[in-house]
């Protein structure tokens, strides 16, 4: 891998596509090109698209005349079906989707009837092909090692019966009768089962010698193939070139021993690219401003200063001195390096109404606070727990380089979905100054960040504390900023249409229904739904982001949409309760009711923290121009 | 509770695998979603020759999904593989006005089958993003899933290539594989 350069997708992550990645109208040909092309798809030599696609390529309904002309360079197909099929997987990397499969098949059985005339198939080349899936069906289902959970493989006899059923069903159809020959095909299916058994279909691969003519652009999928992908299939045009669309996002520690309790410190987290001095892949659309503010410290875009992090929490083991451990810090790092960050590993049930606990931490005299300088830069969030004896000045123009080298420990989290608050805005304090009973810590800003990790639930929740109340104040402003311009509008959420019943579906409300219906209704408990972005740690691909001025466009639209929703969830408890509220059922409808007002709230609250960011970003924009 | 409860469950009774059968026409966007969900591991396996096959691993669900598909004759075929079936993904071009009949007809068809009548019934209204895509309720009506009484069905916008709303779809997949078990 080329340094400097962040690979699109790494090697040994590649998929096969389907054909819907290349650009077809562009290959379909004359009959002489078709000639061309099978020949050399047969050849392995056909660099259009990648070898492992050649079969999604061919059986696509536009490729017909290709299609033709490779069966027909098979030369002289065995009079075995299995034999034929053989012949077709050993000239053709052959994993596609199922309608490709299907034609290329019908093809080869096509031919096949043509060659074999005088068979109990005489010509009818449906009945052949139906054998031929049926024979590659058996082939995945003996030989995937994926394996079909649960399922007890085909039997010889299911298999023949199974078959016999498609072509009965085909025969009938088409005005044939099979049942003269019936005993010869099973037969014949018997042997092909046996054989299969015995040994799978290989995969077949690119002739010797052609390998090194492969480019390396062929070989990652972000090349020309996924480029007419996107031309041909996508609406949303590639905002920006620049977008770097790798799986590099996500959060942990930068020791693999991460990964032992779910979370994975895998080669596409920041952190382990940051570690490993990869580059960082850019998580938002950049625009111009972006350019300028990025690297003006204190505004919505930048923020770098000497704060606390409150370890409480973090760690499960409250009662160790710090002195102690930071004078060991070097030692416990070759030892024990999670100790820190022990609450990324967490485990910690995933609810969205427990998890947002109030930070009370600063409230506590027990309260641990360790010194760490923390930088909120382009959708990230660094944090580095600095050595004890470091006293350097802050410079916010100072490279995250220089600052790992400063610390003991770091750690380097995407603001996916993350929430600051400033726990000033919820805690309730005297702060008059005549108030003398206060601590001074009352008088010291917090704030608390709240970062979703993934879909095994845990959620995490950093308390820090800074010098003053306005600085809290702007890490949350320009947190909240970040995690507005990356995280997307949980509208798919609402996209759904169910039979599902909560309690409080048209059909019940609208109309009289008996106690006993209600009472034996189905009642379904009503949950929110995990969106995509609870797995961008892991994703390789990020969606498009939109610019700045749509993300703030979806904000607005989004924040008057769930307060419409949220009136609606509100005018219908009176008629919930007037319908249950004899039914044995009652209070699992409320709990439905009220699980959904809290999901509802929450994301509403989220929704104006973001939309108050990217507001305040837009005057900022419009006062500075 | 309920998300803890149904966590504490299926810690205690370890892995549970679900197949999947997904389905749709030509072009819906079945190998979209298919590795979309599957770019959601970190883990690569041998590709099997055939038919496009992946095991997703979701929470602790092995979701194994087979992209099903092929002319009438083939689909018969397949019936061996409904009987242990736990759900369907059902696959709609949401932008395809003039296909959402023969949509229809194939899924009715399935419906009807008696080796998947109690398979829960997943569909993507997909390519979401396109601008002249049906929303999920129109599509709920023209497939005619409201007449579907004998079983859980959910249907989600989702536009694969994004992503979006294809966890939320196996995230309601795997609830009503607990609640059936």
């Amino acid at each position: 891998m080329a340094s400097g350069r962040v690979p699109p997708v790494p090697m040994g992550q590649q998929l096969i596509e389907s054909p819907k990645l290349t650009d077809i109208h562009g290959l379909v040909a004359d009959e002489q090109d078709c000639e061309r092309i099978a020949k050399k798809m047969l050849k392995g030599t056909f660099e259009e698209v990648n070898y492992e696609e050649y079969a999604n390529l061919l059986g696509n309904k536009e490729m017909r005349g290709t299609l033709c002309a490779f069966i027909g360079m098979l030369g002289p197909l065995p009079e075995s079906l299995l034999s034929t099929l053989q012949l077709l997987v050993s000239k053709l990397y052959f994993v596609a989707e199922a309608q490709n499969i299907d034609r290329i098949l019908e093809e080869l059985s096509q031919r096949w009837v043509e060659c074999h005339q005088d068979t109990f198939w005489e010509n009818h080349y449906k009945l052949c092909h139906i054998v031929l899936f049926s024979l590659l069906i058996l082939n995945s289902d003996l030989h995937n090692s994926d394996g079909v959970g649960g399922h007890a493989k085909f039997s010889a006899q299911e298999f023949v019966e199974n078959t016999i059923y498609a072509l009965k069903k085909e025969a009938k159809a088409t005005g044939y009768t099979l049942e003269e020959v019936e005993p010869m095909i099973a037969e014949q299916l018997g042997s092909y089962y046996d054989k299969l058994k015995a040994k799978g279909l290989p995969l077949a691969s690119r002739p010797a010698g052609i390998y090194r003519e492969v480019s390396r652009s062929q070989l990652t999928p972000n090349t020309k193939s996924s480029t007419f992908s996107r031309q041909r299939f996508s609406v949303r045009s590639v905002t920006s070139a620049s977008l770097e669309t790798t799986l590099s996002n996500g959060a942990s520690v930068h020791s693999s021993s991460s990964s032992q309790r779910g979370r994975k410190e895998s080669k596409y987290t920041s952190n382990w690219k940051f570690h490993h001095n990869k580059q960082l892949p850019q998580l938002y659309n950049p625009e111009e401003f972006d350019v300028k503010w990025n690297s003006r410290n204190n505004s919505l875009w930048l923020m770098d200063s000497v704060i606390k992090l409150c370890e409480n929490r973090l760690s499960s083991t409250k009662d160790q001195d710090e002195k102690t451990e930071l004078l060991a810090a070097e030692e416990q790092r070759r030892r024990a390096p999670k100790r820190f960050f022990k609450w990324l590993t967490k485990s910690k049930p995933r609810s969205i109404f427990e998890d947002v606990r109030s930070p009370i931490a600063f409230l506590d005299g027990n309260a641990k606070w360790i010194r760490t300088r923390v930088r909120v830069s382009e959708g990230r969030i660094f944090v580095f727990k600095l050595k004890s004896s470091n006293t350097a000045k802050i410079d916010a123009n100072q490279d995250l380089e220089a600052l790992r080298e400063n610390c003991s420990q770091y750690f380097v989290r995407n603001l996916f979905e993350a929430v600051a608050t400033l726990a000033q805005d919820n805690v309730i304090q005297g702060n008059q100054p005549d108030n003398v009973h206060l601590a001074k810590d009352h008088f010291k800003g917090n704030f608390t960040v709240v970062v979703p990790s993934g879909p095994n639930g845990q959620n995490t929740t950093l308390e820090f504390q800074t010098p003053t109340v306005e600085e809290a104040a702007k890490f949350v402003d320009s947190i909240n900023f970040w995690a507005a311009r990356i995280t997307s509008v949980p509208s798919a959420q609402f996209e759904v249409v169910s039979n599902q019943e909560y309690g409080w579906s048209d059909k019940l409300i609208s109309s009289d229904i008996d106690q006993e219906y209600l009472d034996k209704i189905n009642l379904s408990i009503w949950r929110p739904l995990l969106s995509i972005e609870a797995l961008y740690d892991e994703l390789q691909t990020l969606g498009e982001q939109p610019n700045f001025r749509d993300r703030l466009q979806e904000l607005t639209e989004f924040a008057q949409q769930i307060e419409d929703r949220i009136d609606l969830h509100n005018s219908r408890k009176s008629m919930i309760v007037a319908t249950w509220t004899k039914s044995t059922q009652f209070e699992a409808v409320m709990d439905n009711w009220n699980n959904k007002y809290l999901y509802l709230h929450e994301i509403n609250s989220r929704n104006s923290k973001y939309l108050k960011a990217m507001q305040m970003a837009q005057q900022t924009l419009k006062n500075n121009q | 509770m309920g998300l803890f409860a149904s966590k504490l469950f299926s810690n205690l009774f370890g892995n549970k695998e679900m197949r999947i059968l997904m389905v749709g026409l030509d072009g819906a966007g079945k190998t979209t979603v298919l590795y979309k969900l599957k770019l959601g591991e970190v883990i690569t396996t041998i590709p099997t020759i055939g038919f496009n096959v992946e095991t997703v691993q979701y929470k602790n669900i092995s979701f194994t999904v087979w992209d099903v598909g092929g002319q009438d004759r083939i689909r018969s075929l397949w019936r061996h593989y409904y009987r242990n079936t736990e759900g369907v993904i059902f696959v709609v071009d949401s932008n395809d006005r003039s296909r959402i009949t023969e949509a229809r007809e194939v899924m009715q068809r399935m419906l009807n089958e008696d080796e998947l009548r109690n398979a829960v019934w997943l569909v993507f209204a997909n390519k979401q993003d396109l601008p002249e895509a049906m929303s999920a309720a129109e599509i709920t009506e023209k497939l005619g899933l409201h007449s579907i009484r004998n079983r859980p069905w959910f249907i989600q916008a989702t536009c694969a290539t994004s992503g979006e709303g294809l966890y939320e779809g196996l995230e309601w997949l795997s609830n009503n594989l607990k609640n059936q078990s």
